[in-house]
């Protein structure tokens, strides 16, 4: 495949119906309806078809035919329905439904809506993207020894190798509708590569603030190169109550010996929808940590995905998610133990109240060369009421015989034991509810090493917790 | 007020089963009172009552503390009021940090008492001349609450936040169970530095050991959940010596 006309080959037949409103024209109608696919061709596809050739005809030919073989996935894949096992529990049929335009431009973000993102400590690079395209007014970028950042489009049109090495590798766009999507759809993002041998203290903070109703791909890519190590962070926030749709993915490498600590944290305003894709693959003696930490965001679904492709790599996968009124929080794990001698953690915190759902699962593969893996995978879910759910799963598949691999759910309610003490102390119920799920909270957040991060983290998540229905 | 405590018949149980079978008890202030008994005899029972446990019902008579209806107030007022149980089993809270825990508590009594709240400095300082006391480390100030203590070192911790919270009725649940005898040496000198004349203690315990330490005015034998003798100290050496057939038998005489 050559580029987004070979592409659109692929593409399935354009339903004949309601599809006026679009302004599609003729000529691409011609071209959708040669495709071999079968089903019916959906919003998406004819959102691409009309953007494809005037928005990305300037990429070089291995980036279209990366976008042309995310639509050829995607229509092969269809969008997710609950009738696949990967989204039973989490119906993205609003999303379908409200079939979001691209956000073809930035719209109106201030200091304040960017100040309010900002993580104190973190102030040399700070890359703010507006629905999805970044603002260099907004934005703050130092030069620091050791790290390289760029807007991502501009280093893949550059030829920088590094990109076209790996981007759409870490993260395929084969097996997940919604990366097949994002692989087509991305405009925007960041290039962050720690340099080898090289560390760098401070996160590199990239923030994502959505002002419009649109749907926005962002991609970044994150390369620790062989004895690096530095850490990013990703915020996500709502500017208004506008219900936007991002669709991210985050490709994380991680070469041998290469530390790298990725914290994304999920603000989004209650009406919008977030699908993100955090895919990392480690080399050699290769360290990774995942926090990520979800609050906003009426859908939120998270797939955590990590491949321990050398031996005697770690992949700590960390996260806490936080849900009220009818929130939907989803945290899909895959950590691949592909080696041998490797150890993964993967330790999940929900805190569920009002009718708000939370999902959590967790798989775990042990190829058959991975003997000596360690894994462990723990998922606990606090329901702050009645109504709150949980459903959670985790799924171990075991090729190698030598390996120690546990898992364990838990679901419950604050401890009555230690509300009765806290309350012989004379702490009064409703303070002694929250020092509890402040505390159940304090575990994950304890785990960020950036020290500035993790104050930062505790803070607003402590006041966040304290406006929650059942503990005001 | 001339009495801290008053209870009248009190009767009490868990899951539709009477423990408690009619206790009468009066601490005034200055008084330490030592409850002895065998094992089920109801101790724990009381002292849990005595907090407001909701598992534990009441089932007849009262309890009067401070010239107020006790049965009426819930746990954490019963607390804000100057009540403090030493727990027999205290509970381990991951998570939340000991000095973080115990100045909110200190801070909720203070606000209660209507005076200022401290700020973590002057916390400290006052912390710290009382983790001496007890021979407590800076590090266990640090440490959530009782995760990962040894059992001494819980019932340390419970004696320290006693000593922090400086009550008006302290109830110690069993504190001696699980002490060696220099921590019980320990415990002991926190407990007598906090008594005064204008306070009272109650002592639950099973062995005699600890009223060598902290030397009661009065002791009572509890059996199948009634007193079933008082006296004073002496009567605690007597149990030691005859054992807890003796006060069964003359409860069965």
């Amino acid at each position: 495949m050559t580029g987004s006309s070979n592409a659109r080959r692929l593409r399935a037949p354009v339903a004949p119906a309601n599809d006026g409103q679009l302004g599609m024209s003729a000529a691409t109608i011609k071209a959708g309806s040669s495709s071999r696919g079968t089903a019916p061709a959906d919003a998406f596809i004819r959102a691409f078809d009309r953007i494809a050739d005037e928005v990305f005809g300037g990429d070089p030919a291995w980036l279209r035919a990366l976008r042309g073989g995310g639509i050829a996935h995607y229509s092969e894949l269809g969008f997710p329905t609950p009738r696949h096992e990967d989204w039973r529990f989490t119906n993205l049929a609003p999303i379908r439904d409200a079939a979001l335009e691209p956000a073809d431009a930035a719209g109106r973000a201030t200091g304040a809506d960017v100040r309010a993102a900002r993580v104190p400590g973190i102030g040399s690079n700070v890359l703010v993207f507006v629905d999805g395209f970044y603002s260099p007014g907004l934005s703050i970028r130092s030069a620091v020894p050791g790290l390289r950042v760029d807007r991502l489009p501009v280093a893949a049109t550059g030829g920088d190798g590094l990109v076209r090495a790996h981007l759409g590798r870490v993260a395929g766009p084969d097996a997940h509708p919604l990366v097949a999507l994002k692989s087509a759809f991305w405009r925007d993002g960041a290039l962050i590569v720690f340099e080898a041998g090289r560390k760098v203290d401070e996160p590199v903070h990239l923030i994502f603030l959505s002002t419009v109703a649109r749907a926005v791909a962002p991609r970044v890519l994150v390369v620790g190169e062989r004895g690096s190590e530095g850490s990013v962070v990703e915020s996500f926030h709502g500017a208004g109550d506008a219900g936007a749709w991002t669709n991210a993915v985050t490709e994380v490498s991680v070469d041998d010996s290469a530390r790298v600590e990725h914290t994304k944290i999920l603000l989004e305003n209650e009406s919008s929808f977030h699908t993100a894709t955090i895919q990392s693959r480690l080399g050699r003696d290769a360290y990774f940590t995942s926090h990520s930490i979800s609050l906003g965001g009426l859908i939120a679904r998270n797939d955590i995905n990590t491949v321990l492709a050398g031996q005697n790599s770690t992949s700590d996968l960390n996260g806490l998610y936080i849900c009220r009124g009818s929130q939907l929080c989803d945290h899909h794990t895959i950590v691949d133990h592909a080696k041998a001698n490797c150890a993964s953690h993967e330790f999940y915190h929900g805190i569920l109240d009002e009718r708000s759902r939370g999902v959590f699962n967790g798989k775990i593969f042990v190829r058959r060369d991975a003997q000596k893996t360690d894994a462990k995978q723990t998922n606990r879910g606090l329901l702050l009421s009645d109504a709150a759910l949980i459903d959670t799963k985790p799924q171990l598949e075991i090729f190698a015989d030598d390996v120690k691999c546990t898992h364990g759910a838990t679901v419950g309610r604050l401890d009555r034991e230690a509300l009765y003490y806290l309350k012989a102390r004379g702490v009064n119920p409703t303070e002694a509810g929250r020092m509890l799920t402040h505390a159940f909270a304090g575990e994950i957040i304890n785990k960020i090493a950036f020290g500035p991060l993790r104050e930062h983290i505790d803070r607003f998540i402590f006041e966040y917790l304290d406006g929650m229905p059942a503990l005001r | 007020m001339d009495t801290i405590l008053e209870i009248r018949g009190l009767r009490a149980g868990v899951e539709g089963r009477e423990i408690l079978k009619g206790i009468d008890l009066v601490i005034r202030p200055g008084e330490t009172h030592a409850i002895m008994g065998p094992n089920g005899s109801g101790k724990s029972t009381l002292s849990q009552v005595l907090m407001g446990r909701d598992a534990y019902e009441v089932t007849g008579g009262g309890v009067t503390y401070m010239g107020r209806d006790l049965l009426e107030m819930e746990t954490h007022e019963r607390a804000l009021e100057g009540i403090f149980l030493a727990f027999q089993y205290p509970i381990e809270i991951p998570g939340v940090n000991n000095v973080y825990f115990l100045k909110a508590a200190y801070n909720a009594l203070r606000k209660h008492r209507g005076e200022a709240e401290v700020d973590a400095m002057d916390f400290l300082a006052l912390v710290k001349q009382k983790a001496k006391l007890l021979e407590f480390g800076d590090d266990f100030l640090k440490r959530s609450v009782n995760e990962g203590f040894s059992g001494g070192e819980k019932k340390r911790n419970e004696i320290f936040q006693m000593a922090v919270l400086d009550p008006m009725l302290a109830v110690m649940d069993e504190t001696d169970s699980g002490l060696d005898i220099d921590a019980l040496k320990i415990v002991a000198k926190g407990v007598n530095a906090l008594r005064r004349k204008d306070n009272g203690f109650l002592v639950i315990t099973h062995y005699q050991r600890l009223l060598d330490y902290i030397v009661p005015d009065f002791v009572h034998v509890l059996v199948d959940g009634r007193i079933v003798r008082s006296g004073d100290k002496g009567l605690a050496l007597e149990l030691e010596e005859k054992g807890y057939d003796w006060v069964e038998q003359c409860a069965a005489a």
